[in-house]
């Protein structure tokens, strides 16, 4: 049999296919289809200090080979979201980590704390790199290595459980970005976030999209995250979580072989509601044709 | 509980109009759905169209389910290719369908465009029910009318050429005048057609429930793309159209058109 655990900070997961925040609610809704059990982690929805209703409807344009979307971080806010959410995830062993995002550098820290609190809860994903929100000074953190220093040392600071940082595409060299997580005290990271675009109806000429602008995710933006993860695995230290356009076992394959340790399914749940499951199966049959005891002789291991 | 299965195909083919009817054996789904509820579809086999396409039930006959369309655009082109004996991978029973145990005595059924697809399981279900029914259909004109399975459909087309002219409203505003008060309204459509039968309903004080068509992604709950506004005591909160709905009670919504 197949070793296909990694390690992520403190965290040993059975297999290292998790789903990328947003695309799998707390896992609540597709219990039905998958045993969630089976999987490396759940990453749930971006959650915020104070409750959110998004953004205007429509959310979402389909575009080829993916999808815009500008849901605006709707959610409950954390203290609801500890008290009606966080129960379900004691009924599972495998661990849930929860996704933040603030408008503040202050507030991550604030939600580190809370959830700290949390023994459900065994990690934390930092969203620093939503294009859809707007920070005070009218920039994303995640363009500036400081703002991610600085947010990473909070979070750090406040909690003991395993932080991830979430980078986004957007930036002219991602790997000052990732070595300034790392150098706060980063666990590991997680990349791609979306990358933001747009799209019109000719007919109305109107945007598809209320909010005019959207994230864009799906196979459409799979070079991308590749590329980053290649360009940050000959950076940092840490383990990295590949996402970006996986829908099947050969696309999680390509992140390992690009540098991730790990990858995660988003957009591809939608198509595929068992994907991750189905990726976990392609794995093993993988490994099992190509003799590989232990799934980490395959992170990094592209031919040059 | 919902299932992905792969559906055979029993028939795929025009039935009046502009519209389709797909035939699909799918046992696990046909037990368990009510109508109002809906499936969503994987088409093709690579990422063209790249989302699953909803389709409300349009009727229900375990083991099987059937689906009225309309082409219009990259999914229900492909739609209309598949085969008899082709198999169809298919993700459902979805969404929460239509109340239908309250004791009203009438059920006045609104069916706008591709709207009335849901309403004939409901009108099945009612007839069975022994309630009396009366079904009006809107569309844009004489091919978007589909009255195939509802008897004495009443019709309203925009031009004129089939039924009335005008808007459905036209027509349920003079029956609503006629009833009794334990009548309930279910209508499903385009939300500007929503939007005027309940304030119909509310002018007539019939209780309204209406079955809403948002763009969706997931169709499982979990992406938040398909919401709508809906009252809370106080509060507005931005419900799933996909888990919370489709149907939903009109005074419920708050409408943003
Ligand atoms: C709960 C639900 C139930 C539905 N039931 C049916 C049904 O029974 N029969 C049926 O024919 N269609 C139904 N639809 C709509 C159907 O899913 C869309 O029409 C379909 O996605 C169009 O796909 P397409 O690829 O052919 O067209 P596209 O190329 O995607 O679009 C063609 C045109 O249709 C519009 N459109 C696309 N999706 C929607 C939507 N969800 N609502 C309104 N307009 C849309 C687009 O804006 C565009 O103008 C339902 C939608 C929902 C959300
Ligand atoms: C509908 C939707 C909602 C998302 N919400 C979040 C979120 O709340 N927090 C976050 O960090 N990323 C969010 N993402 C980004 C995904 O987690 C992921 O990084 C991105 O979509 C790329 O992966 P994919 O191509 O597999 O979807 C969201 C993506 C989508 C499509
Ligand atoms: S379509 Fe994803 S939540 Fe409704």
């Amino acid at each position: 049999m197949a070793d296909l655990r990694v390690k992520i900070g403190a965290l040993t997961l059975q297999n290292p296919v998790l789903t990328a925040s947003g695309t799998f609610g707390t896992g609540e809704e597709l219990a039905d289809f998958i045993d969630l059990n089976k999987l490396g982690a759940v990453v749930v929805k971006g959650v915020t200090l104070l409750p959110r209703e998004g953004n205007p409807m429509p959310r979402i344009a389909e575009c080829a080979g993916g999808m815009l979307n500008a849901i605006g971080l709707q959610n409950p806010g954390i203290d609801r979201f500890i008290s009606e959410k966080t129960p379900f995830f004691e009924k599972f062993k495998v661990p849930f980590l929860v996704n933040i995002s603030g408008y503040q550098p202050a507030e991550y820290g604030e939600l580190a704390k809370r959830l700290e609190a949390v023994p459900s809860v065994a990690g934390i994903e930092v969203n620093v790199s939503c294009p859809n929100v707007r920070y005070s000074k009218g920039a994303v953190f995640a363009k500036d290595p400081r703002a991610v220093g600085l947010i990473t040392r909070l979070v750090k600071k406040n909690t003991k459980k395993t932080v991830i940082i979430k980078l986004s595409p957007e930036v002219s060299d991602i790997k000052i970005i990732a070595k300034a997580a790392e150098d706060n005290g980063a666990d590991a990271l997680s990349l791609i976030n979306t990358i933001s675009g747009m799209a019109i109806d000719i007919n109305t000429r109107r945007p598809k999209i209320k909010n005019i602008m959207g994230g864009l995710s799906g196979p459409a933006i799979k070079p991308v995250g590749i590329r980053c993860v290649w360009q940050v695995y000959n950076t940092v230290k840490i383990p990295l979580i590949g996402m970006g356009g996986i829908m099947n076992v050969s696309d999680a394959i390509e992140y390992l072989l690009a540098g991730a340790t790990a990858v995660a399914v988003g957009t591809g749940n939608f198509i595929n509601p068992a994907a991750t499951l189905e990726i976990i199966d392609g794995l093993n049959r993988y490994m099992k044709s190509n003799k590989i005891k232990n799934i980490k002789e395959l992170t990094g291991k592209i031919i040059l | 509980m919902k299932k992905i299965l792969n559906a055979k195909i029993i028939s795929n083919k025009k039935v009046s109009g502009e519209y389709r009817k797909i035939v699909l054996n799918a046992p696990s789904i046909a037990k368990t759905a009510v109508p109002g509820q809906f499936v969503t579809l994987k088409l093709g086999s690579g990422n063209v169209p790249f989302l699953r396409r909803p389709m409300s039930i349009h009727k229900i006959k375990p083991p099987v389910i059937e689906l009225l369309y309309k082409v219009r655009g990259v999914g229900t082109e492909l739609l209309a290719k598949y085969n008899e004996k082709d198999t169809l991978e298919i993700l459902g029973p979805l969404g929460n369908g239509f109340k239908t145990d309250g004791s009203f005595s009438t059920a006045i059924l609104v069916g706008g465009g591709y709207g009335i697809a849901p309403l004939l399981a409901l009108h099945d279900r009612l007839k069975k029910l022994d309630k009396k029914i009366i079904t009006i259909i809107g569309a844009k004109s004489k091919t978007l009318v589909n009255k195939e399975g509802f008897t004495g459909a009443l019709i309203a087309t925009e031009d004129g050429s089939d039924g009335i002219k005008g808007l459905v409203t036209k027509i349920l505003s003079s029956t609503c005048c006629n009833l009794s008060t334990d009548s309930v309204i279910f209508a499903c459509g385009p939300d500007k057609m929503l939007k005027a039968v309940s304030e119909a309903g509310r002018l007539h004080n019939i209780p309204c429930q209406i079955s809403m068509e948002n763009l969706m992604a997931c169709g499982v709950g979990v992406c938040l793309s398909c919401v709508c506004a809906v009252k809370q005591g106080l509060k507005t909160e931005n419900k799933r159209v996909c888990v919370d709905g489709p149907v939903f009670d009109a005074e419920e919504i708050i409408w943003q058109i």
